[in-house]
């Protein structure tokens, strides 16, 4: 699995049909995540499935260089900050941690096509946040299991 | 509820499993483990959780098995039991 594979169908079908379309599907669930099933974990390990098959297909080398290990810390450390910001900013605008009562959402309002209430909006930006964190944790894990078996 | 084919999914999920046990290579294991994931995935969506059949799709069928093969590039590809 650390070598790429030279397959034309194999990488025709996984670059142009596969990745992008299961890459789009994972963001469709993220989005839609509080009216239909679906939601930040699910989401993100659908997409974490579309970056390992770029990793499989193109082999660890090849595949880490499109998404380096060091942006994909970063990635985790990003989304365990936007989760912290959600949970911080009821805390400054006088609330409880995590009680989204009163967070701003008439600036989404106004160019929105349906309003959101102020909880939907705050369940949103958790939700971003898990989405982050469980994409970069997870393709990390197959990193270092695979570098571990380069050695 | 199509109560024959939740018996034949329950059915294949049993024998999905027992083949998963009973095999000496370790990667037709992995195979076999991520058929079992994908039809509990369609049992749990014939029940009502979509929820948790995309997680049990995504995860038990898709990233479980390429972790399972990577930890198998590691260690012995056949097992003595």
């Amino acid at each position: 699995m650390n070598e790429r594979y030279d397959s034309v169908i194999l990488h025709f079908i996984a670059r142009v049909f596969l990745v992008p379309l299961i890459i789009v599907f994972g963001i469709y669930v993220l989005l839609h995540g509080e009216l239909s099933p679906g939601g930040g974990f699910q989401a993100g390990a659908i997409v974490a499935a579309a970056l390992l098959l770029v990793r499989l297909t193109l082999g660890n080398r090849q595949g880490a260089l499109r998404i380096p290990q060091g942006l994909l810390i970063w990635l985790a450390c990003i989304g365990l900050g936007v989760y912290m910001f959600g949970g911080i900013l009821p805390l400054i605008l006088g609330d409880n941690f995590l009680d989204y009562a009163r967070i701003p959402v008439e600036w989404y309002n106004q160019f929105a096509g349906e309003p959101r209430t102020a909880r939907s909006m705050g369940i949103f930006i958790i939700e971003v946040g898990v989405f982050f964190g469980v994409v970069a944790v997870l393709v990390l894990i197959y990193d270092l299991l695979a570098g571990s078996s380069r050695q | 509820m199509i109560w024959w084919l939740e018996l034949a999914l329950f059915g294949l999920l049993v024998v999905t499993a027992l083949i998963a046990l009973s095999v000496r290579d370790m990667i037709a294991a992995v195979a076999t483990l991520s058929v079992y994931s994908f039809l509990a995935a369609v049992l749990l969506a014939l029940m009502g959780a979509v929820d948790v059949a995309l997680t049990e799709a995504a995860l038990g069928a898709g990233v479980t098995g390429v972790l399972l093969i990577g930890a198998i590039s590691v260690v012995e590809r056949r097992t003595p039991d």
